[in-house]
């Protein structure tokens, strides 16, 4: 019985522990976002790029930045990496929780992109 | 069905083979005049094809809205997280993003699959038409 609660408890902290890891930490996202000078190209609020070639990134979903960033950082390597110049560079110096915290504070800023068919 | 794949009626597809059907019996049986002509029913089928898609004047978002017209739809394979809003997004983005997945420069199976079948003029449409939702 202690052993099944013990493996319970393990079992819970474990996926609490996760969640907190996907909600990322937005506070320490736009200080990184600063540091990397993201808003350069994609806008000062994140919703108005320089250039039309790049994309508006204030709103868009949590997950989907999180797993583009890392599609970056991954580059050519793996099965489902993306290579870009500019963005190879941004990425490969982020550790997991910066481009959590990252996303986090993206995903958090009002912006005008739409889900519409 | 004819109509929707080569853009060429069933009547005109009718009234063509059989043009040609004509041209093979009333020539003498060669093998060379034969392959030059199924050669010129190939381009003119494909030229066909190509008028239609320019006068279509609409945007095929079929292949799409499967997942990013859905709230909350997860691609989930290879990994798992919300398809991207394409709404309002960059058109140039989308043109560039799409060209990528082309190229093999994003990989992601159905990304690639989608962004093969389409051509220049349809990924032009699809980035104009997604860029304007608001």
């Amino acid at each position: 019985m202690k052993k099944i609660m013990t493996s319970v408890v393990f079992a819970a902290s474990f996926f609490v522990s996760l969640s907190a890891m996907a909600a990322g930490n937005a506070e320490s996202g736009k200080l990184l976002t600063e540091k990397y000078n993201c808003a350069s190209c994609h806008g000062k609020d994140f919703n108005s790029p320089i250039d039309p070639s790049y994309p508006k990134l204030a709103g868009q979903h949590q997950d989907y930045l999180q797993h583009a960033l890392i599609a970056y950082r991954r580059g050519n390597d793996g099965m489902n990496g993306r290579t870009n110049a500019i963005m190879a560079g941004q990425a490969k110096a982020l550790t997991d929780k910066d481009i959590q915290d990252i996303a986090a504070y993206l995903h958090g800023l009002p912006g005008s992109l739409v889900l519409e068919k | 069905m004819y109509s929707q794949t080569c853009g060429t009626s069933f009547e005109q597809c009718r009234i063509r083979l059989s043009l040609c059907l004509s041209l093979i019996l009333f020539t003498p049986a060669n093998m060379k005049k034969l392959f030059v002509l199924l050669a010129f029913a190939g381009v003119a089928s494909a030229a066909s094809a190509v008028d239609l898609a320019g006068n279509t004047g609409k945007v095929n978002v079929s292949m799409c809205i499967g997942c990013h017209g859905i709230p909350g739809y997860k691609a989930t394979f290879p990994e798992v997280y919300q398809v991207p809003m394409l709404g309002g997004q960059s058109e140039k983005y989308i043109e560039n993003a799409l060209k990528a997945y082309q190229k093999g420069e994003r990989k992601h199976p159905s990304m690639q699959g989608i962004a093969g079948s389409l051509s220049d003029k349809d990924i032009a449409e699809l980035a104009a038409y997604y860029s304007q939702q608001k």
